[in-house]
């Protein structure tokens, strides 16, 4: 890490040369497309090519952002500048005294920063969660109960002739504005009419509104029935026997809806059920075990393949569950005080350690949320940001009690990214950072607390 | 007479070094700054800065393990799965600046290699690993520290591959492979049920696998891609030959597809990988009609040099199932009814994870350890036969020491035996095999053997230029202990683990090949990936290495 003042000025010296850069991956939203072309001149990205307006707004966002932070702080005490050197020093000290530290770990990070801050958890005798939503815990919880069957996104572009989207709405104006355009339009290997040799179908629970891709009605069900549905269609893919009246009742749609459904998906060549934030957001253990059990149960009583396939949310939680799969054995909720990973679900969720006090320092990584402070705030933990935003005003005149800047993880980190199907994809920098990125930042940290003797008596 | 700063000697152990043909007491040297062995040096004055007394003890090159599964989606999949086997065995919490992890059958990363280093294994072989998650599996092995390692990637069912074949484009085909090995920073290519695994992902059934069926939509037989597969590795000259997980695994009267895989190999060069699941006598659709017939197969292996085993051992309790023959998930969750994750990859492969108990008093559990055994007594020169457990399908690897203490002691064998369904003692022929192995023999399984069937020409032995990597162990009639806990165990000529204590944690190098191909392939590689693949050709394979030294 050089001098701050001395990059901005070589930053600034240097001719304006214009760079057209393709295949660069978008963390915008959980598509992580990685096939953007994009303009850079001058330190200036121009995304304006890019043919999805969900991109070209975040990138104007991001840009803005990075501009705001090459004007504020490197690094801050109770909201006011000091050198990076001393707040890493009391950040190190803080950390190694704190009796109950806990790791907010960084979803908006590359793999490469994720690895660092799960290393120095470990250093710390930490916790350290996937942040303070608990969004995930009931999915995972039901993987580990039922198992789940998934699939390459390429795979459903080649394979998948049924499609039943459940609370996505995979429409250009969507959360998801290329996924359709990506994966179920083009033809496929084995689907050479692309599009119009799949049938999609859409389920509404917990969303009002369901844009069809081609054009098709959602089947609306009430949140409250949705246990219910699950446990109707797995009975029926069985082969089971269901009042279908009453399910007609219960529901509010017609009894042969329900059963044409699951005579569409039982006959899938290669089924997929789609789901994303949604779905994660609101379903229950049960319901999202009564899901995962039926993608199971359709490979063994349906007529082809059928797999599972989630939409993240955008950023990079998929790659923080992975690497704390291998260094921590768990997804989320890992406790490391005593000096070894445990997985413990309720107990160790960030919000619950917060909300109990039973937190006396934190350390959050990654962008710095007013949500998130104003929680810290109600409840007083020592509050230690490391993001890119982590020096800017907060809002509510909320201020952590350390920050230090890092480099923008999208537009100017590079490293590891991963999608929720699994695959593993780079990050382009596309302007050149004037902070450390949050992968040496970590790194640095995790040095000078093991320099200071963390762990050792 | 002063003392050298960069030697190491290891003074006056019983030397076991399977390749040089010696069995007896020698002292070693190790240059530290090379890591490498080094002859005795000349002048008889010469001290080493560092002097390891083993006399006494048994002195052997580190182990090496040909087939296992540590590392990628797959592997990862099943920690996440199952969070019940960190809680089960406990943790892995070595304290100071080490990094704590899991135990169990999938066992965290840090936590593998300190663990293989614990057992005197100095490098592993990931067996099983999708090109396309290969930047992935990169991460992990550069957090799977103090044993070198590498990986094979899966190639039996990937598109680019069954077209060239399919349209007779041998040559395609190699150089692909090639290019394939180099982006994706491999050792080399493993094929799994070739064919079948399309097969399934294109209808779901789990159909009885022949070699000459066509693969529906490519054109192309499993016998043509096994041939052109190993072909392949021939013409490229790579170190390991084709990897083969054949068709039918673990189904009754598989014996025969994997008489008729060996066959079609026809003189290629081949790796026949945990051979104990593909050794089934029987009816397929009758689980319990399964017989040990490993007889024919070993014969016919011992009757061709170009064929090397590794068993695949299987050992009685808990572990996990993964395999890139996602057919074999699904059968495993439908047989024994518990949880299965299954991820189909794009274009190349599947994958099956189920969690699964082998109970001595299951008739085919008991006989898959009796024909495992088999394997090995059978084979009659052990050059060919590799120690593995397919970890962890048949057991995880921590079980290798009770392993060698079986093929060591027909008592220990009979003990077992005896506790076994009276059905699964008549039918196998074990209880009249009398063979014991040598502590010369277990070299050659451990290590001397699976670095000869690699190419690691500088693993596996202690000849000067060899890796200083060597394990001290304290003979013991009880093998089990002798063998679960080294006295020393020195990688590069650095002592890493000192009486079970993890004394030092080198990185340890990923080896790679990377063969030289015909370019003019890659435009044709790029239109079908652009086309058929859901990420930016660019971004396939594992990008620039991070630093650690790389071979
Ligand atoms: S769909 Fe999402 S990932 Fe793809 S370009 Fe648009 S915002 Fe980026
Ligand atoms: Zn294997």
């Amino acid at each position: 890490m050089g001098s701050r003042q001395t990059m901005r000025e070589e930053a600034d010296a240097k001719p304006p040369i214009e760079r057209q850069l393709t295949e660069v991956t978008c963390a915008g939203c959980g598509c992580l497309c990685d096939d953007l072309t994009l303009r850079v001149q001058t330190g200036k990205i121009d995304a304006s090519g890019v043919p999805c307006t969900l991109a070209q707004s975040m990138y104007v966002a991001a840009q803005d952002q990075v501009h705001r932070v090459r004007q504020a702080p490197e690094a801050q005490i109770a909201g006011q500048p000091a050198p990076l050197a001393e707040v890493l020093g009391l950040v190190a000290e803080r950390l190694t005294r704190a009796r109950a530290p806990l790791i907010l770990g960084p979803t908006e990070s590359s793999m490469e920063a994720q690895r660092a801050a799960v290393a120095l958890a470990d250093v710390l005798s930490a916790g350290i969660d996937t942040g303070l939503a608990a969004s995930g815990s009931a999915r995972w919880l039901a993987r580990q109960r039922a198992g789940w069957v998934g699939a390459t996104w390429g795979e459903i572009k080649q394979r998948a002739d049924l499609v039943l989207c459940w609370d996505v709405d995979l429409g250009p104006g969507g959360p998801h504005p290329r996924f359709a355009k990506r994966f179920l339009e083009p033809p496929g290997r084995f689907i050479p009419e692309g599009l119009a040799g799949r049938t999609v179908l859409h389920l509404a629970c917990w969303s009002d509104r369901v844009a069809g891709v081609k054009g098709e009605t959602a089947i609306v069900i009430q949140p409250s029935h949705a246990l219910a549905t699950l446990a109707a269609l797995r009975t029926l893919v069985r082969g089971g026997l269901v009042d279908l009246g009453s399910l007609a009742t219960t529901t509010g749609q017609p009894a042969h809806l329900w059963a044409k459904l699951a005579q569409q998906l039982k006959a899938a060549r290669f089924g997929v059920i789609v789901v994303g934030p949604i779905f994660d957001r609101h379903a229950s253990l049960a319901e999202c075990e009564g899901l995962e059990r039926l993608i199971a149960e359709l490979n063994v009583f349906g007529q082809g393949r059928f797999v599972g396939c989630t939409i993240g949310q955008g950023g990079n939680r998929p790659g923080l569950e992975a690497v704390l799969g291998w260094q921590a054995g768990a997804p989320r909720a890992v406790d490391f005080s005593h000096k070894h990973p445990r997985y413990l679900p309720l107990e160790a969720e960030a919000s619950h350690r917060i909300a109990e006090g039973q937190a006396d320092v934190v350390l959050a990584i990654g962008p710095q949320q007013a949500a998130t402070l104003a929680q810290a705030h109600a409840t007083r933990p020592f509050w230690i940001q490391i993001g890119h935003n982590a020096t800017l005003a907060g809002s509510a005149g909320l201020v952590p009690d350390l920050a230090m800047a890092t480099a923008h993880p999208w537009l100017e980190a590079g490293g590891t990214v991963m999608r929720s199907d699994g695959v593993p994809l780079p990050l382009t920098p596309l302007l050149r950072p004037l902070c450390p990125t949050d992968a040496q930042m970590l790194e640095r940290l995790r040095r000078q607390i093991v320099e200071q003797g963390a762990r050792v008596p | 007479m002063s003392a050298n700063l960069s030697y190491m000697m290891i003074r006056g152990g019983h030397v076991v070094d399977p390749t040089h043909g010696i069995d007896g007491v020698l002292d070693l040297w190790i240059d530290r700054e090379t890591g490498r062995v080094v002859p005795a040096p000349a002048d008889p004055d010469t001290k080493a800065e560092r002097v390891i007394d083993a006399r006494g003890y048994v002195v052997m090159p580190g182990g090496i393990d040909i087939h296992c599964h540590i590392a990628g989606s797959k592997v990862n999949a099943a920690r996440l799965l199952r969070p019940e086997e960190a809680r089960d065995h406990g943790p892995l919490s070595p304290g100071s600046q080490l990094r704590s992890g899991t135990r169990g059958s999938i066992p965290t990363t840090f936590s593998t290699g300190y663990q293989y280093a614990g057992l005197g294994y100095t490098f592993a072989m990931d067996a099983a690993i999708a090109p396309l998650g290969a930047r992935h599996a990169h991460h992990e092995l550069e957090d799977t520290p103090a044993i070198d390692k590498a990986m094979l990637i899966l190639a039996g069912n990937n598109h680019f591959v069954m077209d060239c074949l399919g349209a007779g484009n041998h040559a395609a085909a190699r150089d692909y492979i090639a290019w394939l090995l180099g982006v994706t920073r491999a050792y080399g290519i493993k094929a799994v049920n070739p064919g079948g695994v399309e097969r399934w992902k294109q209808g779901g059934r789990l159909a009885w696998a022949t070699v000459d069926e066509p693969v529906p939509g490519f054109g192309v037989t499993p016998r043509q891609i096994l041939v052109g597969l190993a072909r392949a590795a021939d013409e490229l000259k790579l170190p390991h030959p084709l990897h083969l997980h054949g068709l039918n695994l673990g189904l009754p009267g598989n014996a025969a597809s994997t008489l008729e895989l060996m066959q079609t190999l026809n003189g290629h060069r081949a790796h026949l990988a945990h051979v104990q699941f593909m050794s089934y006598g029987g009816d397929p659709v009758q689980p319990a009609s399964i017989v040990p017939a490993v007889a024919e197969l070993a014969d016919f292996v011992n009757a061709h040099p170009a064929l090397t085993v590794d068993v695949g051992q299987v050992m009685f309790g808990e572990t996990t199932s993964m395999t890139a023959d996602g057919a074999v998930g699904l059968f495993l969750h439908k047989v024994t009814g518990r949880k299965w994750h299954s991820q189909d990859v794009e274009q190349e492969t599947g994958c099956g994870v189920v969690p699964i108990r082998y109970e001595d008093h299951n008739l085919v559990h008991a006989l898959q350890w009796a024909i495992g055994l088999e394997w090995f007594l059978r084979v009659s020169d052990p050059w060919r036969v590799a120690l593995s457990t397919d970890h962890p399908n048949g057991a995880a690897f921590t079980a290798y020491p009770q392993l060698m203490a079986l093929l060591m002691s027909k008592n220990l064998r009979d003990e077992v035996f005896a506790r076994l369904p009276a059905a699964a003692r008549e039918r196998s022929g074990l209880a009249a095999m009398g063979r014991e192995y040598s502590l010369t023999e277990i070299a050659i399984v451990t290590r001397a053997g699976p670095a000869r069937m690699l190419g690691l020409t500088d693993r596996g032995h202690l000849g000067p230029g060899a890796h200083g990597d060597v394990t001290i162990y304290a003979p013991d009639d009880d093998r089990t202990r002798m063998f679960a806990l080294p006295r020393y165990v020195i990688k590069d000529g650095q002592v890493i683990v000192d009486d079970g204590e993890i004394r030092a944690t080198p990185q340890g190098h990923t080896l790679e090949v990377a063969p030289e191909f015909d370019e003019q392939i890659v435009p044709a590689v790029r239109d079908w990936f652009e086309r058929d693949a859901s990420i930016a050709f660019s971004h396939f394979g594992a990008g620039p290495r991070t630093g650690e030294e790389s071979r």
